[in-house]
């Protein structure tokens, strides 16, 4: 042990007169985009800004594109939907902001933070996409047949029509389950697995 | 970068580079991730500054910081993980600080080779820092610091045995 300590002493002095940097405090600085937790922050805001542009769309399409009650039920429930997946996403951005300004905390406790708050938004996401898509998906064609035919009721007594929305919401239920869960893990899954593995180590015993 | 707002914060950083550079060299394969990974660091630590209360030593708090965005640093390697390990292995080669002695090298590459808290926890220990004082650093139990300690320990002694 004596040895490690005399050792590390000697790698301690050239690493520590060892001077970077160039960019130092007086110069500013210009953080990289390699920051784990920032990138994370940053593609949540992302998903985030993604949401506002439909809600915006639903919204807009429920003021100014329906014309009768029933095509404003079909945008309000989109609207709803929505706004159930901003509410999913916003909580745990907003607790990682929080965080980010507790970085002096033990790195345990900040890890286990982030990857929490990124591994609930995304399970209930994944769940979400799949629970919504097929809703989603018949409503929208439940709207252009209105649009065609002038009225619900009429799309609802034509076997036909209900048929082929009831195929498309079997058909993409696990289409939006497995698309979902893609986008998410292109997006966060690698993040998601170092932070596991990090929390893995400070973990095991 | 508001020295206005705290003046000592620069004085501070200053004392305490080597902390720094050390964990800065410890954590990254290349000197391009090396600046990223120290200016990360620097900003870091500038955030956090107005939440140090000062009832730990500055240079823990620092540590701190430091070792907690080492640790959510996401290495170039990240982005290329099919990477041929003799790639890495030369990388790392070219990376050593200089004039280091034979035992000290072979010390260093073992270090670097240990999984990432493993790195922060005997890089703590070898600072000087106490169980306690790792247990609040990183998050772990004082029990569980010291039986990691012990592991990491026995394990680079046996591969600095001659």
């Amino acid at each position: 042990m004596e040895e490690l300590d005399q050792l590390w002493r000697e790698i301690s002095e050239k690493t520590g007169r060892d001077r970077l940097s160039a960019p130092t405090a007086a110069g500013g600085f210009s953080p990289s985009s390699l920051n784990l937790l920032k990138t994370i922050r940053q593609r949540t805001r992302w998903k985030l800004y993604f949401i506002y542009l439909f809600l915006a769309a639903y919204l807009g399409a429920f003021v100014w594109v329906a014309q009768n009650w029933e095509s404003r039920l079909v945008f309000g429930a989109m609207t709803g939907f929505a706004l159930v997946n901003l509410w999913l996403v916003q909580r745990p951005y907003v607790r990682m902001k929080k965080q980010d300004l507790l970085m002096s905390g033990s790195s345990r406790a900040v890890i286990q933070h982030y990857y929490d708050c990124l591994d609930t938004m995304l399970r209930q996401e994944n769940f979400i996409g799949a629970l919504f898509t097929p809703p989603a998906a018949m409503l929208g064609f439940l709207f252009a047949f209105i649009e065609e035919k002038g009225s619900a009721a009429i799309v609802f007594s034509d076997w036909r029509l209900l048929s082929i929305m009831l195929v498309l919401a079997t058909l993409l239920a696990p289409f939006g389950a497995w698309l979902t869960r893609h986008l998410n893990k292109v997006a966060f899954g690698k993040y998601l697995d170092h932070l596991k593995e990090n929390l893995a180590d400070l973990k095991s015993s | 970068m508001g020295e206005a707002k705290h003046p000592d914060f620069l004085q501070l950083l200053q004392t305490h580079a080597g902390i720094l550079h050390k964990i800065t060299r410890l954590y990254t394969d290349n000197p391009e991730d090396r600046r990223d990974l120290h200016q990360e660091m620097l900003y870091e630590s500038w955030r956090a500054y107005p939440a140090f209360r000062g009832e730990a030593a500055f240079s823990t708090w620092l540590y701190r910081v430091a070792l907690n965005t080492a640790l959510t640093f996401r290495r170039k390697s990240l982005r290329h993980v099919d990477t041929a390990d003799i790639d890495a292995a030369s990388r790392l080669a070219d990376d050593l600080p200089e004039a280091l002695s034979p035992r000290a090298e072979m010390l260093y590459r073992c270090i670097r080779e240990l999984p990432e808290a493993d790195r922060a926890i005997i890089t703590l220990h070898l600072d000087g820092y106490d169980n306690e004082e790792i247990a609040d650093i990183t998050g772990l139990t004082k029990n569980h610091a010291a039986v990691k300690l012990h592991r990491i320990k026995t394990l680079l002694e046996n591969r600095l045995k001659p």
